[in-house]
């Protein structure tokens, strides 16, 4: 085949190019530690990759609401082991003053201890978490949820007990793709019904030790009262703990996920420096061999030997 | 003795024509478009004397040009699939760019958004979060808006750059038509001979012109060169060339067309897919299937985002005990001319929405409507009917087209979405109290003695009726007021009838077995003004008329500051699927996609398409690399050879001179001889 010298020129030029290209691409790759540098290197993985870092965020997502959600069941834990430890305390109380030896002042001061529990309970019951919310007022966080209802001291028959101003609703955490967990507890659901639950019972119970009546019957109504609030403490107790079991295993499960998430996008997106580096002194080297071949063959010309 | 002198000269006059072509093949050996030229020679013709044939020395016969058009034509077809592929390349990668990192797409202002939700979700009262959902919202849109801004100003380099190659193409269209002139007027004063350098000129000029756009050419007995485009289109024909402008006139796919004005000023418009081939070609091909599908479907995307979020947020309830309002804002679809129809995005079939863009015509002889899909030419006839507001018109493709007023033959063109990552914004009704995390709905179950009776209320469907303003001057417009509805419960044999005592309110169905019914069966409460709620019922109610009995009780959710229950729903939205519906045509379709497959979605088409311009572009390039090798072999200068011809042209002009200097001597011998 004849050869033209602009032959000669534009191949070698071509050559030139192309090397370095290949050459530019993968020092790009090495610099950014990215085997993709855009979709187009690699259109499905690029596609792949975005929905892996979604998942990722998302169960992230998962892992931080985990914490909210430990958070705030471990405050719930708390209280309801201290309304738990108070209606342990006020049944032995009571159950002191059914003893018909007690004298008029010793049911006094077993009254005066029953309202200091009663108002403690009280306290529990209104109490509010770190952003000022109350805890057993369900969806209705700005409302103290139990108002104290003080008796006319004119009706004998009247006692103290609380209004429910909140509500029952239930807050919920998503703490993973398919779990909603609850992470508040209604006050009704706690302390008892709308009626005033465990706050009814001792109060009338209060009351009417203070009149000085002889308690008699009563002691057994407030009992079977405080054992059902007992009851309903404890079952919620045991709702919350294993929640809190739950969300620990969730946890595992999040942070192995993670792990995954994070190894598949690695191998995704990752550049294998290894392999890239022994690319570049390659191409490196047959750049160096182009550049070097170009010169040696345009240097050469008959016009050298024309004197 | 004058024959041998006469023979040396022509000797001399010979190799100097040869000598003079070399240099000028030398002197030319980088010019763009040269042949290597050469000469023809021949014996003269031989003088008959004292009966023999003697020779008469040589002659040049003509000047040539190594010159294959076959070479030239495989040449300029490879040039002219490379600059299309190179053109379109050029521009896909800036698209493909802009995508490529990942930290800048649309993916992390997804995720921040939706993980904010999440804390509003995990924090409904903390005003923090919510505030930080509305900056995580305004950074996402302003993503939008920033790729969306990108596009358009790629896009507007595509018609900067088809505005400079029509203006090139006219130059060298006139240029064409000057040198035809001149390769006419030189070859017919040389006698017929060819015009070598010119017709390089010419050659180059409609090689450079093959660059920019398609031509056919095709050589004229008049030795000009006439020039068609597409299917025929004359450019140039002798000396004189149209000139392609842009015209003001609009194709069937709402594009401004190409026109070719002739001698009169007169402007033909040609048709889009007559132009195809070179950079030209390539440019048309981007902003019809690369820039237009690409705004599209991002566009697709934020008013996914935009429709399916609002449509959620406008069921809950905010701090203020107010409903949610739209908390994105999106413009209004571009209808083109405005007056056709008016058309907005169909919220409840919002999976079907495509991202296209479309013309719409009437066909009066049937009374119905053609929706065309302009990047596919796919057309639908759907049939009139009543919309949700009560007038009549279409509902295609996840839109609402009403107001339709166009005549036959007239032509309207529909742009849902091209524009909707531009225009997306957050709404401006939207403040820290007014996310609608809460539900306007409150269920409670009054059990005097603690029953095990539930009520499971579902997500809300509408919020018809929910904010009766009554009186109006009192409550603020949008507070959640419905009234409430007290449900009492009798019992008959383990079943349960359930009586709404509130008027105005019904229930279905009526009864309640716990057996059956529980956490299964959904009731439906219906009230004034188009309310409606659905429950699930659990656990056996306690009927007592002593202790009292158990009530449902169904109020607005008034003070439920903490009720996360929309917030959850909103946040969902993110691994929902709402795009790409599929099914049975004309059946119940279901929506494939997430926004973020959606965008992955994008990701991946427009880094296919800067694949395939990429290969492409490589495989013509080497084409090009080959075809022209095969050209420059045959027409291309070798200086080595003509290094040579100058030592073996220089050797025949010495030859040639000596012979003269032999006559010069026999003819002193001569004159000696006589002296």
């Amino acid at each position: 085949m004849r050869v033209s010298t602009s032959m000669i020129y534009d191949q070698g030029v071509s050559a030139l190019q192309r090397q370095s290209a290949a050459l530019l691409y993968t020092g790009q790759q090495i610099a950014t530690g990215r085997k993709i540098l855009t979709p187009a290197d690699d259109p499905i993985a690029s596609a792949r990759a975005l929905d892996v870092t979604q998942s990722r965020s998302v169960n992230q997502q998962f892992i931080t609401n985990q914490g909210y959600a430990e958070d705030a069941l471990t405050l719930v834990e708390g209280q309801l082991v201290g309304a738990g430890e108070i209606i342990q305390y006020a049944r032995e109380r009571v159950l002191a003053a059914g003893n018909p030896a007690l004298s008029q002042s010793d049911r006094q001061s077993i009254a005066t201890d029953l309202r200091a529990q009663f108002d403690a309970m009280l306290a529990i019951a209104n109490t509010r978490d770190a952003n000022g919310d109350y805890l057993f007022a369900g969806y209705k966080s700005n409302t103290s949820p139990f108002a104290k209802l003080t008796a006319d001291p004119t009706n004998p028959a009247a006692f103290d007990s609380v209004r429910y101003d909140g509500d029952q609703g239930t807050r919920t955490m998503q703490v993973s793709s398919s779990r909603l967990m609850p992470v508040s507890f209604g006050g009704t659901q706690v302390f008892g019904s709308e009626n005033g639950g465990v706050f009814a019972a001792l109060g009338e119970f209060i009351n009417a030790l203070e009149r000085g009546s002889n308690p008699g019957t009563a002691v057994g109504d407030a009992l079977d009262s405080l054992d059902a609030s007992l009851d309903r403490v404890l079952t919620v107790r045991a709702q919350i703990g294993s929640q809190l079991v739950e969300v620990e295993q969730l946890g595992f499960i999040g942070s192995d996920l993670d792990l995954q998430y994070a190894t598949t996008l690695s191998n995704l997106q990752d550049l294998d420096f290894n392999e890239a580096i022994s690319r570049l002194t390659q191409q490196q080297t047959f750049l160096q061999a182009a550049q070097q071949s170009f010169l040696r063959i345009t240097g050469l010309s008959l016009f050298n030997y024309l004197s | 003795m004058s024959s041998l002198l006469n023979i040396g000269l022509t000797g001399l006059n010979a190799s100097q024509a040869y000598l003079n072509t070399t240099s000028h093949n030398i002197a030319n050996a980088a010019t763009p478009g040269f042949h290597r030229q050469g000469l023809t020679q021949e014996a003269r013709t031989p003088t008959l004397s004292a009966g023999l044939l003697f020779g008469q020395g040589t002659s040049i016969t003509s000047v040539t040009r190594s010159y294959s058009q076959l070479l030239e034509n495989q040449v300029m077809s490879a040039d002219n699939r490379r600059a299309e592929f190179a053109v379109y390349n050029q521009f896909i990668s800036q698209v493909d760019n802009l995508l490529a990192d990942p930290d800048v797409g649309l993916t992390p202002g997804m995720n921040n958004f939706f993980a904010a939700m999440q804390s509003v979700s995990a924090n409904p009262t903390n005003i923090a979060a919510r505030q930080a959902l509305i900056s995580s919202a305004e950074s996402l849109v302003a993503r939008f808006q920033s790729i969306d801004a990108r596009i358009t100003e790629v896009g507007q380099g595509v018609e900067d750059e088809i505005t400079a190659n029509l203006g090139t193409i006219n130059s060298y269209a006139a240029a064409i038509a000057e040198l035809n002139q001149r390769i006419i007027v030189s070859q017919a004063a040389g006698g017929g001979a060819a015009a070598n350098d010119l017709l390089d000129q010419r050659q180059q000029a409609i090689f450079e012109l093959n660059t920019l756009v398609k031509v056919t050419a095709l050589p004229q007995r008049d030795g000009s060169m006439s020039v068609f485009i597409g299917s025929g289109q004359a450019l140039v024909m002798g000396n004189r060339a149209k000139e392609m402008v842009k015209t003001q006139q609009v194709d069937e796919d709402g594009r401004q067309m190409i026109g070719m004005r002739g001698a009169g000023g007169v402007v033909t418009p040609l048709a889009e897919q007559l132009i195809t081939g070179g950079s030209l070609g390539g440019l048309l091909a981007f902003r019809r299937d690369g820039l237009e599908a690409v705004q599209g479907s991002l566009g697709l995307i934020a008013t996914t985002l935009a429709t399916a979020f609002n449509s959620q947020h406008k069921l809950g309830m905010d701090l203020n005990g107010v409903l949610g309002k739209d908390f994105f804002s999106l413009a209004p679809v571009v209808v083109q001319p405005p007056t056709a129809a008016s058309v907005s995005i169909d919220a409840e079939r919002l999976g079907e929405l495509t991202g296209a863009s479309y013309s719409l015509q009437y066909d009066a002889v049937t009374n119905e409507y053609i929706l065309t899909d302009l990047a596919t030419g796919n057309s639908t006839r759907p049939a009139l009917e009543t919309l949700p507001d009560g007038s009549q018109g279409l509902r295609q493709d996840g839109l609402i087209i009403s107001g339709l007023s166009l005549v036959a033959g007239e032509r309207a063109f529909l742009y849902p979405t091209r524009f909707a990552a531009g225009s997306i914004g957050v709404s401006a009704d939207i403040d820290p109290r007014r996310v609608a995390a809460a539900n306007p709905v409150a269920a409670s179950i009054v059990s005097p003695t603690g029953s095990s009776f539930a009520i499971t209320l579902n997500p809300l469907g509408s919020s018809t009726g929910m904010s009766l303003a009554v009186p109006p001057a009192i409550t603020p417009t949008g507070e959640v007021n419905f009234g409430a509805a007290a449900i009492t419960l009798t019992e008959n044999a383990g079943v349960f009838t359930l009586n709404t005592a509130s008027s105005g309110y019904s229930l279905a169905p009526a009864t309640y077995t716990p057996s059956t019914d529980s956490g299964r069966t959904e009731f439906t409460l219906t009230g004034p003004n188009g309310l409606s709620v659905t429950f699930k019922l659990s656990g056996v109610p306690a009927v007592d008329p002593v202790a009292g009995s158990d009530s449902i009780q169904l109020s607005p959710n008034a003070g439920g500051v903490a009720d996360n229950r929309n917030a959850v729903l909103l946040g969902a939205l993110q691994t929902e699927k709402l795009l790409y519906a599929a099914g049975p045509t004309g059946g119940s379709t279901q929506p494939t996609a997430t926004l973020n497959n959606a965008y992955a979605q994008l990701v991946s088409k427009v880094g296919n398409k800067t694949r395939e311009a990429q290969s492409g572009e490589r495989t013509q390039n080497s084409l090009f690399e080959q075809a022209r090798a095969a050209r420059d072999s045959v027409s291309g200068v070798n200086l080595d050879e003509e290094a040579a011809n100058l030592v073996r042209y220089q050797q025949t002009y010495q030859a040639a001179g000596r012979v003269m200097s032999v006559a010069q001597r026999l003819f002193d011998e001569l004159l000696s001889i006589a002296r």
